[in-house]
């Protein structure tokens, strides 16, 4: 690993301390299974490594003003676990055990697994691509191996944003919780997550100086229906092909609001929102369905190889309407 | 080519190596016979192997638990080659892509058989005093091998044209009428 200056701070206000002094020059370092890959490989060379071990002020879960707030360093197997998660957001327990591997989930953290990194393999390995600040995309030629990459709102870059909580916590209308200085703002995952044409180096809105403190959870969805899924090809320690999380509000077999947002085919978490108007209303059943695996389609652009991509997808917007692998036709 | 070995390894201290006399007539291979069982989703193209049972061949059975490791141990190996083992490298720049384990993707705890059984023939091999004959490749092909055909029972063999079985491979040919995901001759893994 290249040398760096390691800060280990106790406290938040510390934390915010150093990034501030730092600034561009500070990496934050929460359970480092992004981290350590950068690191390790040289490809990424911090001169200063700030890491939020100690900060205890940033783990935990509690019941704060009308939902739930988790500190953004609380790990993911402590929110699977959780009573409170499991009682009333199952959508964000459940999505927190698709990830990785339980030795990863241990260690991981929600914030971590939020603001992780494109897993495009030549980003990852260093290419100097539009992602790294070079001038080309390796991965939309007529040659490269893009079956992991994305077929929605490609602008540039067709890396996919990898996180499997990501679109659960969208899916709950959650809350980003962000700390600079003195200063607080709260954004929407909306927000939070930004595609290459807001800004092609980066996969979320964090700035330096920037801490992700905590993610607050809204009643809203609480005890409602959800679905969440994750296709990957060996069953774990896998990042998704395509995911989906969805949160319903279901009076008998109708669907009254919905959230459905899809991971693995853009660089933000796709929301669908044709998708969820059209369900207002509609019934739970085939032909809603049907219909709504086509809406969600629209607009996508394959490459080479991931033109299963669309098929997965509309698989997966059926599964999340009829709840179950009910109708297999 | 004993002899060979010996000799390089001279002046390193005390060894001894010895040779039979047996007398050899043929050659012998350790063999073995798999049988799985696979459950298809048909919309996503994931698949789990439900049963499975490997037999094996290795004359007498000298270490039984042993034994099932090797049996089990070579089978996971070649479950991994169908389902998602695979190395890849860019075609135009000639540059690996599958650097980390995670790409590679060796197989896990939880893509083995949900239920798996092992057997030996258990029938001496004639060729030497004990019996006993070798077991630690058959094991990953007999495996790789079944798995295949039980994926080509459950959806057709029209459609599976390349390993490894990733879901696309399943999903993709059944939402595109059954039209395979096709290769170039020689193109790599993908």
């Amino acid at each position: 690993m290249p040398a760096f200056e390691l800060f280990q701070p106790a406290s938040v206000a510390d934390t915010l301390g150093v990034l501030n002094r730092h600034g561009a020059d500070a990496w934050v370092l929460a359970g480092g299974n992004d981290t350590f890959d950068w690191l390790k490989d040289r490809i990424k060379k911090p001169k200063v490594v700030v890491d939020l071990s100690n900060v205890n002020e940033l783990r935990g879960i509690k019941d704060a003003g009308g939902g739930l707030e988790i500190g953004s360093t609380t790990t993911l197997t402590t929110i699977a676990h959780d009573p409170m998660v499991k009682e009333r957001f199952p959508l964000l327990a459940d999505a927190a055990l698709l990830v990785a591997s339980p030795q990863i989930r241990n260690v991981s953290t929600l914030g971590g697994n939020v603001s992780q990194d494109a897993r495009c393999w030549y980003y990852r390995a260093g290419w100097p691509c539009y992602r790294a600040g070079g001038n080309i995309c390796y991965a939309d030629t007529p040659t490269s191996i893009n079956r992991e990459h994305a077929i929605f709102n490609a602008d540039r870059c067709v890396a996919v944003n990898p996180s499997d909580t990501a679109p659960a916590l969208m899916a709950l209308d959650a809350q980003f919780v962000i700390k600079n200085g003195d200063k607080e703002r709260v954004v929407s995952a909306e927000e939070f997550f930004i595609g290459p044409g807001v800004n092609i180096t980066r996969l979320n809105m964090l700035q330096p100086g920037d801490l992700l403190t905590a993610i607050r959870i809204p009643n809203t969805w609480a005890g409602k229906g959800h679905y969440c899924e994750k296709v990957r090809d060996r069953q774990v320690w896998d990042f998704a092909l395509v995911n989906i999380a969805a949160s319903m509000n279901v009076s008998g077999t109708t669907i009254n609001d919905a959230r459905m947002v899809v991971n693995g085919v853009a660089a933000t978490p796709y929301r669908l929102n044709a998708v969820e108007a059209f369900l207002k209303g509609k019934p739970r059943d085939k032909a809603t369905a049907d219909a709504a695996a086509e809406m969600a389609v629209e607009g996508a652009v394959t490459l080479r190889h991931n033109g299963y991509k669309v098929p997965l997808m509309k698989a997966l917007v059926k599964r999340a309407i009829r709840g179950d692998a009910e109708w297999t036709s | 080519m004993t002899k060979a070995a010996a000799a390089a390894h001279k002046g390193r201290g005390l060894m001894g190596v010895a040779r039979d006399n047996l007398p050899r007539d043929g050659q012998t291979y350790g063999f073995m016979a798999a049988f799985a069982e696979v459950e298809v989703d048909l919309e996503t193209g994931v698949w789990t192997i439900v049963d499975f049972a490997g037999v094996a061949d290795v004359g007498t059975v000298i270490h039984p638990h042993s034994l099932s490791g090797q049996i089990f141990g070579g089978s996971i190996q070649g479950i991994g080659h169908i389902r998602s083992q695979k190395l890849v490298y860019d075609p135009h720049y000639g540059a690996g892509l599958s650097t980390r384990l995670h790409h590679n993707k060796p197989p896990t705890i939880l893509d083995i058989p949900l239920k798996a059984q092992w057997g030996a023939v258990g029938l001496p091999d004639p060729t030497n005093p004990v019996g006993a004959k070798g077991i630690g490749e058959p094991s990953t092909v007999a495996a790789g091998g079944a798995v295949l055909c039980a994926l080509a029972d459950a959806v057709g063999d029209d459609i599976i044209r390349r390993t490894p079985v990733q879901p696309e491979t399943i999903a993709a040919a059944l939402a595109n009428g059954r039209k395979p995901m096709m290769h170039n001759p020689l193109q790599a893994f993908i």
